[in-house]
Formats: structure tokens, sequence, C-alpha cells
């Protein structure tokens, strides 16, 4: 084996290109440097990169072992939900497909989202897109009248503990809250409660009630693994620690569920008169009382829907409502509309402008609607972030002929 | 992953084949995650944010001619999009703005968080697992950053308990960084030897 001497143009570039430091190759010295496996060249070339700016700095902070430990921890946590997100990935928006959700815009560009909308009018599809570029402060002058009033709702809500004292979650630090029996509660760090408990029996079974204000939602972990997210202007009561044969929650309003298996220990939802029947699994109930109908829609899984003596058992993708005490089952459900609200959105299907409303006021906070002059008898079709202020959403809508004024929390309706 | 070059990657990715969308959303998701909770501090908000950067980069997947440049824009992306997350929770005090909004154009911040990424991305592909008896510690250490004390409580462990634990965790990744160490010094020895 013998090495050629001469530097050939090829032997030139190879070595330039060797010393090209881009992200990959000093992450890789790095790595190196951390395994104590460095070159004598590569220690060379780390310590010249490391006397430029605040290069050691970053340095410093990037081979500290807790930074990477919790770094790691964090990729580990990312990789559970990765193959599961990528059925919330849009491939096809690539190559061009009509459908294009507002998902935001670098703001480099000045420029903020744009909404297109499917705007379905009675009497025959009408399809308009209608690429909107604005500023954000200046639409949001056009129709609000004071600012900070009607923002979008967030992480609020409030607990009541079995005693009958309440911690307002917003003001509360995270952290162990307080401890219900043998179990503790935690308030974690995104908007989310967990109760932990201990494998011992209590002998007595307390009760909390976690409730959501208009405009808040929030998410609660139950001691045995089951999650639920709660939406705005909603409760659930529940067991602090599950010590009987049974799993029983009532809601009021709007939850979804993650229920953890367990098949000795049957999970039962109380909402508005119907009993959900678990069987280890995740699905969404609706069933505020301002809404014409309760609906419970199954994603995976399996569960028993029940009005007085009538049941009814609902498979995946299948949607359950309950009119006046009859069941009517939908065989393909809607998902993306009974899930936009945990996905962050407002979905709207062929919705009347009074679906509309009441959606937006239970998240906007909105006191009052009130429609002047002929009511519109179009529908909604299409996507809106809850994120956005009330004046952009309002905006969005008003591409369908139909106007709106915001005196404080009221809102008006005008054709 | 088989079957692509960086190369290929990159022209799979302007031909706008799906295979090459999911490859690149692999090599990237846990990483923009981290990157993004490391703004956040909210494993959901990081999750969305990576979501809606790589759509992004889908969308405009004409536009670019290599990795480092598809890198560097998935990124700026995401930080861009945290910033709005941040502004619209009102979790972003005022006078932090100032400071983001001028290192959001330097160059240097960019490339600080691809190198970042990097080391991270090479780091888990060697480390795989996490010492399984402190994932949950760790986890409510790091991600839901809470004190020991509140691990201790909510798991019903002593405080000692929690930093053994934790420290178990870091003599894990410390063994994980060295014992690579030691197969690739006997690597270069073998090596060396033959030639």
């Amino acid at each position: 084996m013998y090495r050629c001497v001469v530097d050939t143009p090829e032997d030139h570039l190879i070595r330039l290109f060797k010393n090209y430091m881009g992200p990959e190759q000093l992450a890789d010295l790095i790595h190196k440097h951390l395994k104590n496996n460095l070159s004598v060249e590569e220690r060379e070339r780390l310590e010249g990169w490391l006397k430029e700016g605040d290069n050691r700095e970053h340095f410093t902070r990037m081979t500290d072992e807790e930074y990477l430990l919790q770094g790691l921890t964090i990729l580990h946590e990312a990789e559970l939900s990765r193959e599961s997100d990528k059925s919330h990935m849009d491939w096809n928006g690539a190559s061009g497909s009509a459908r294009v959700l507002p998902m935001g815009f670098p703001i480099w560009y000045k420029v903020v989202a744009a909404a297109i909308i499917l705007l379905l009018f009675v009497g025959g599809y009408f399809y308009l897109s209608h690429n909107r570029t604005y500023n954000k402060s200046r639409t949001g002058e056009q129709i609000v009248a004071r600012k900070n009033v009607l923002l979008p709702g967030g992480n609020h809500a409030i607990l009541t503990i079995a005693g009958g004292g309440k911690i307002v979650l917003d003001n509360a630090s995270n952290g162990l809250l307080t401890k219900q029996g043998t179990t503790s509660v935690v308030k974690l760090s995104d908007g989310k409660l967990a109760y932990n408990g201990s494998t011992e029996k209590a002998s007595t079974t307390e009760y909390n009630t976690i409730s959501t204000p208009r405009g808040g939602q929030y998410q609660v972990e139950l001691p045995d693994g089951t999650n639920i997210w709660l939406n705005s202007a909603s409760s659930l009561k529940f067991p602090t620690a599950f010590n009987r044969k049974d799993r029983s929650v009532e809601l009021e309003g709007e939850a979804y569920f993650e229920v953890a298996q367990n098949a000795s220990m049957p999970f039962y939802v109380t909402a508005n008169g119907v009993r959900v029947n678990v069987l280890g699994t995740k699905f969404n109930v609706n069933a505020y009382t301002d809404e014409p109908n309760a609906k419970i829609t199954l994603l995976q899984g399996s569960v028993k829907v029940q009005v007085d003596q009538a049941g009814s058992l609902l498979k995946p993708g299948q949607q359950a409502r309950v009119v006046a005490g009859k069941i009517d089952l939908i065989k393909k459900a809607d998902l993306d509309e009974a899930m936009a609200w945990k996905n962050g959105k407002f979905h709207f299907n062929n919705a009347s402008i009074e679906t509309v409303m009441r959606q937006l006021s239970r998240w906007y906070d909105i006191e009052e609607v009130r429609y002047e002059g002929a009511r519109t008898a179009n529908t909604f079709t299409g996507d809106i972030d809850r994120d956005y202020s009330i004046s952009d959403a309002l905006k969005i809508l008003e591409l369908s002929n139909v106007h709106f004024r915001i005196e404080d929390k009221k809102i008006m309706v005008l054709p | 992953m088989p079957g692509y070059s960086d190369s290929e990657l990159v022209e799979g990715f302007l031909n706008g084949e799906k295979k090459a969308f999911e490859e690149l959303y692999d090599r990237y998701y846990n990483t923009i995650v981290r990157f993004c909770f490391s703004m956040t501090k909210n494993m959901e908000d990081a999750k969305d944010v990576a979501l809606s950067a790589l759509t992004i980069l889908f969308k405009k997947h004409k536009d670019f001619n290599s990795l480092t440049h598809i890198r560097a824009f998935l990124y700026l992306t995401a930080k861009h999009r945290c910033l709005d997350q941040l502004k619209s929770t009102h979790r972003l005090a005022e006078r932090y703005k100032k400071y983001f909004e001028t290192k959001l154009h330097d160059p240097q911040e960019t490339f600080i968080d691809q190198v970042d990424g990097e080391l991270f991305r090479i780091l888990y592909k060697s480390i795989q697992q996490l010492p399984p008896q402190s994932k949950n510690v760790i986890k409510l250490l790091y991600i839901d950053e809470l004190k020991y004390q509140e691990v201790a409580d909510l798991l019903h462990l002593t405080v000692k308990n929690v930093y053994n634990m934790r420290n178990y965790a870091l003599k894990k990744l410390r063994e994980s960084l060295s014992s690579l160490s030691l197969l690739s010094l006997l690597y270069t020895m073998v090596f060396s030897f033959f030639y």
C-alpha cells in the first residue's frame, strides 16, 4: 500500500472539503471530543473554531452532560410520536394540491398567513380561494374597536378539590399542587395536570372537578394513565384514585379521551344523560348543552354509547349523535371536524352561522351574539386556526357575504 | 437509512418524491422537536411547530438544491414559528422580543442551532436507548421541569432516590460515549496494524 505523494488537483479539492466545517462536521468534532477520540489534526481544527466569536460559550453549553441528557430525553419522547405524527403531514401539499391550510408563513417576508377557505353556499358548491396577505395589527384595528378584548383562549382551568377548595391553575406554579388522600396532584409545564396514586387502596373515594372557563382548555392525566383533554366551557368530575370495580367520570361540555386499557376495570363517561362504556380507546365526547345534539366520535378501539335502555356499539371512524334520547349512528364521521379543537383548529363542514358562532363564543369568550337584519342562509366550510385573533377569524368568515361588528364582548352579525 | 445518499435525497426531494419527504421527516422530526422545546418549553407546541415547519419545507421543495440549504431553512422556519407561538400565547416578555428578533437574523445563530441539532442526531443514533429505570425520572425532570422534591412526591420516592436515578442516567450516558470510543479505538488499532 503506498500513497501518491504528488498533490493532484483532486487531492487539493478533497483537502479543501475536509477542512470545510459545516454543522455536520462541527457536530462530528464535538461528538468525538465527547468520546475523547479526537485526532491531533481534528483537535487543532476544533480549537481554531473555538477561538472565534462566542463559539466557546456554545461549546461549553453543548458539552454539558445535563444539557445532553435533557436533549436526549426530549428526542426520545419525540421519537414516541414520530410515526403517529406522520399522519398529520400533508405530503400531497408539495405537489400542489388544492387543499391549503393556513399553516403560518415565515415572517421575515413581513407577510403573515394567507387565508384560503373553501366556502360552500346553499344551492351548490362554490369554491373561493382567496389568498390574503395582511398586516396583523392593521386588520385588527379595522374590526376591533378596543384591543385586548376577545383574545383567543389558552390553558386556563380551575380545579375544585375534594374539600371544596379551589385552585386557579393559570396562576399556580408548576409542581406539586396538593395531596388528595394518597394521590399527588402535580401541575406539569404544558397546561397539564397529573394525578399519581400509590398502589395501596384508599378507603374512601374522593372526587375532584376540573373546569375550564370559556376560552380555556386543559389536559388531565388520571392515576390510571388515562389522558383527557378538556375543551373550553367544560368540566370533568373524577375520583382521585380508582379503587372500585370501575372507573367513572362525569363530563359537561366537550373532551377528548385516551383511556388506558384495563379490562378488569371498565371506564365510563357520563355526559348529558349519555353513558359511554369504554374499552381502552381514543374518542371525543361533545356534549355541550347548547348544542342540538351530543356527539361521541370514536378514533380507535371500541366504545358503547348508552341512553336509557338503548345502546349502540361504535367502530373506529364512527360517530353516535344523541338527540332527545335517540341514538343516530353515523358510519363515516368527519373525524377532522370532531378532533379539530384538539388540533388547535375550528373545522366547519357545511356549518350554519349559528354553529360557527357558538364555537367561536366558547373560545373567544364572546358574551353575546346578536343577529341584525336578515340572517344569512350561507353555510361555512373550512379551517380556522384557534390561535388567530377574533378579528382575523371574523375576516375569514366575512369572505362569505356576512359581516360583523364587535362591541366590547358582543358581536353583531350583519348581512 | 438504507437507499438514500444525501445527494439522492436532495434530488428526490426536488422532484417531490414522497419517499424523500418521509426520509427527511424521519431524519429531522426529533431534532426539530427538541430544538423547539428549548424555546417553547412545551412538548405539544414543539411538536406542532416541527410539523408545520416540515410542511412548509415540503411545500417549497422546488426551491432547494442542497441538504445544507434544506436544514438551514428548517431551523430558521422552526425558530420563527416558535417565536410566533410564544407571542400569541403571551408567554414572551416584551424585553426578550427584541433580543429574539435580532438573533433571528444572525446567520451565526442559525449555524449554531444546526450544530446543536446535528450533535443530538449523532448522539441519538449512537446511544438510542436511555436507561429504562430512570427514564421516568429524567422525563419529569427535563421535560416537565419539575423539582427534585416534586418528582420524589409524584413517584413516591425519596429525593435521594431521584438524585441517584438521575446520576445513573448520566453515568449511562458517559458509558455509552466511552464504550464507543473504546470500540473505535480498537478499530483504529486493528486498522493501523494492517497498514
